[in-house]
């Protein structure tokens, strides 16, 4: 799985910080999801592409 | 309560529970063990120091059961600690089937019942709470 979220993320001016406070995760958890090394369930594939204002096949990429 | 979760983490190389992350968690807990080992050096009159243990310890460990519920996990830690408890689990069924496995053999041999009524109760504990698990998620 690859994922946009670190380029949206700069786009938003958000830290990992920042996101993982926005959509109630733990920054490591941002970490892992940004590296693709983390599948998320859909509640948090909604809440992260919801706090960077997109959808879920823009942020997300299964090979 | 009395102690707050942001003061602890879970404990996940060292065993079970929590661990203090910060100096105010290290406060609580001297919080907690100096009265004991205070009160651990009087003698009160009659049954009275062990009382005020009990009562004083009670408290804690009704915090610690709070504390504990309301540490901030999300789902990537829930799942490993999930993943944890369940292998942790399996060492100590296969631990304890095997225990009562010998214990049941050897009191064959010697033509008496020798098994240890704990490893029953854990075993059928164990089988009961996962029935009830199990019923509980049934329609989630």
């Amino acid at each position: 799985m690859k994922t946009h979220i670190k380029e949206f993320r700069a786009k938003h001016n958000l830290t990992q910080e920042e996101l993982a406070d926005l959509v109630g995760v733990r920054r490591e958890t941002i970490v892992f999801l940004e590296q693709g090394k983390y599948n998320p369930s859909l509640k948090l594939a909604y809440d992260v592409a919801k706090a960077l204002h997109t959808s879920i096949d823009k942020l997300f990429i299964f090979d | 309560m009395i102690g707050n979760p942001v003061w602890f983490s879970p404990r996940k190389y060292s065993g079970w529970g929590m661990t203090p992350n910060c100096w105010q968690g290290w406060l609580y807990i001297a919080f907690i063990a100096l009265p004991i080992a205070i009160l651990g050096q009087f003698t009160l009159p009659g049954n009275w120091s062990t009382y005020l243990m009990f009562a004083w310890s009670s408290i804690f460990v009704i915090d610690f059961i709070d504390i504990f519920s309301k540490m901030k996990r999300d789902e990537r830690d829930i799942a490993h600690e999930a993943l944890a408890e369940r292998n942790a689990m399996w060492f100590v069924i296969t631990t304890l089937a095997f225990s009562l496995a010998y214990q049941a053999a050897a009191g064959v041999v010697k033509g008496v019942n020798q098994v240890d009524p704990i490893i029953l109760i854990a075993l059928f504990g164990a089988l009961f709470v996962k029935a009830v698990t199990n019923f509980y998620l049934r329609d989630k």
